[in-house]
């Protein structure tokens, strides 16, 4: 299980398989994304093997950084595994109604995508 | 646009290993981020304890003296723009901290007699009955008397009704004491700088992340009482970041730091963003004609090249991190990259970049 706190520039991530619990909150804006999303991702791609019968993962990001978007990019491609099996996944990507920037990075992220990506705007 | 704007207020400050200006909203809440900024930058230098309590402290209460006792020209005193300012320097351990602000001129001769008293090297029952004094200007001693090094004035001549008060202290951390002098007449030409390109923030020095983050934070509070749309203080935030980033991730170092300068400017309601920072000649060669590709294409063909290259990392790691960032920096500007290299030796160049957001 993953449980990190939420910092100024970094997210709050809860990654639990048991309680089927997945979630990215926050702000994304650290200098090395790769640093910080990389265990993140080994975690995803141990979590592929043995996924739960259903998957969501839940985002909802009020700042990030370019290089954020190419790691959650790389993190929801992981997912795409799951697909091969008869277990079900999708993406939440959740935004104020009448953030603009937000809805449109989900939008380009979910055109990239084969995985069910949901548009939440609140 | 002034293509060497950027590189002319970095020559200005090469000396200063570290240089901030700030005439933004005087407010409140601007103090709190500004004495975290004051944490952050004497962190950066090694400074001990006592000498970060008496830089923010000095910090704030030059903010306080700011927000308290700047006076407000209306209409009819025809006075052009005089925005408050403050400045902040330092040269190896000696720092200088300047507000700028605008004086009833009514008040200048009490104003004046009151810090000739101070500056002149007078005993202790002299200041003490200084100090004593509970009208306007409390806050202003208390900095002084906090100081205890060296403090200079200016009062500049505006108009009939207002004159524009300049106040330096300066204060030295290291064992040798008034080996750097920083003129208050420099301060004033930054000032002047500052004003006629329209600038409300500027840094200039080692770029890191949690300095990023302040200075970053600065611009979101004086965003915070303007009545643009979300999407657009989202935008400028976005491109602030990505800028910023652009200068701690890849910098050429100059003295153990990541080098630059950052300006922002507010103009017709447009801001305007200018970086500026070293690079290796092969590099800005490559910079170079990326941007030129970059500002080929139309929004449209950027969105496309944007899309390409997240996909690209289906297979592998082809576009860095610092590419996909500059697209997203084309696009969301209002105009094209704007952008300078100017050879400063053999083996770099210094590389300016300005949008408008």
């Amino acid at each position: 299980m993953i449980k990190i706190s939420k910092t100024e520039d970094t997210p709050q991530v809860i990654f639990d398989k048991q309680n089927n619990v997945f979630e990215i909150r926050g702000r994304s804006l650290p200098e090395d994304a790769a640093k910080f999303y990389a265990p993140l991702l080994e975690w995803i791609k141990n979590y592929v093997r043995e996924p739960n019968p259903e998957t969501t993962l839940y985002i909802d990001l009020e700042y990030f950084n370019s290089s954020s978007i190419k790691q959650l990019v790389l993190l929801l491609l992981l997912l795409e595994d799951i697909l091969k099996t008869e277990n079900k996944v999708k993406a939440i990507w959740s935004y104020p109604k009448n953030d603009e920037l937000i809805e449109a990075k989900g939008e380009e992220i979910k055109s990239i995508l084969a995985i069910p990506f949901e548009m939440r705007p609140i | 646009m002034n293509d060497t704007l950027t590189y002319d207020f970095y020559k200005k400050l090469e000396k200063d290993q570290l240089a901030f200006v700030y005439s933004g909203q005087f407010s409140e809440d601007i103090i709190k981020t500004a004495v975290n900024f004051g944490e952050k930058k004497v962190e950066g230098s090694g400074g001990s304890t006592r000498i970060k309590q008496k830089i923010t402290s000095l910090i704030a209460e030059s903010f306080k003296n700011i927000i308290l006792h700047a006076d407000k020209p209306n209409i009819l005193h025809n006075t052009n723009n005089k925005p408050s300012m403050f400045m902040a320097r330092r040269r190896g351990e000696s720092y200088s901290m300047t507000s700028a602000n605008l004086v009833d001129s009514r008040k200048t001769d009490a104003l004046k007699s009151k810090l000739d008293k101070l500056s002149s090297p007078s005993p202790a029952g002299d200041l003490a009955s200084v100090l004593s004094a509970k009208k306007s200007g409390l806050g202003l001693l208390e900095m002084v008397k906090r100081a205890g090094e060296k403090v200079r004035f200016d009062l500049e001549f505006v108009n009939y009704y207002f004159s524009l008060f300049y106040l330096q202290v300066q204060l030295d951390a290291g064992r040798k004491k008034g080996r750097t002098d920083f003129s208050i007449s420099s301060d004033q030409e930054l000032y002047r700088m500052m004003l006629k390109h329209n600038l409300m923030i500027l840094y200039k020095g080692n770029f890191t992340q949690p300095m990023i983050l302040s200075l970053v934070e600065m611009v979101e509070n004086n965003l915070k009482k303007k009545p643009e749309a979300l999407w657009k203080k989202k935008k400028i935030f976005y491109l602030l970041i990505e800028l910023l980033q652009n200068i701690s991730k890849h910098a050429m170092i100059v003295d153990k730091s990541r080098e630059g300068i950052f300006m922002v400017g507010v103009k017709d309601n447009k801001y305007l963003i200018y970086t500026g920072n070293f690079v290796e000649k092969a590099k800005g060669d490559h910079l170079k004609s990326q941007i030129d590709y970059f500002n080929s294409l139309d929004k449209k063909g950027l969105a496309d090249l944007y899309k390409a290259s997240l996909q690209s990392e289906r297979k592998e790691e082809k576009m860095s991190g610092a590419e996909l960032g500059l697209i997203d920096v084309a696009r969301y500007s209002n105009d094209k990259l704007q952008c300078e290299f100017k050879p400063v030796d053999r083996f770099s160049s210094f590389f300016s970049l300005h949008i408008s957001a």
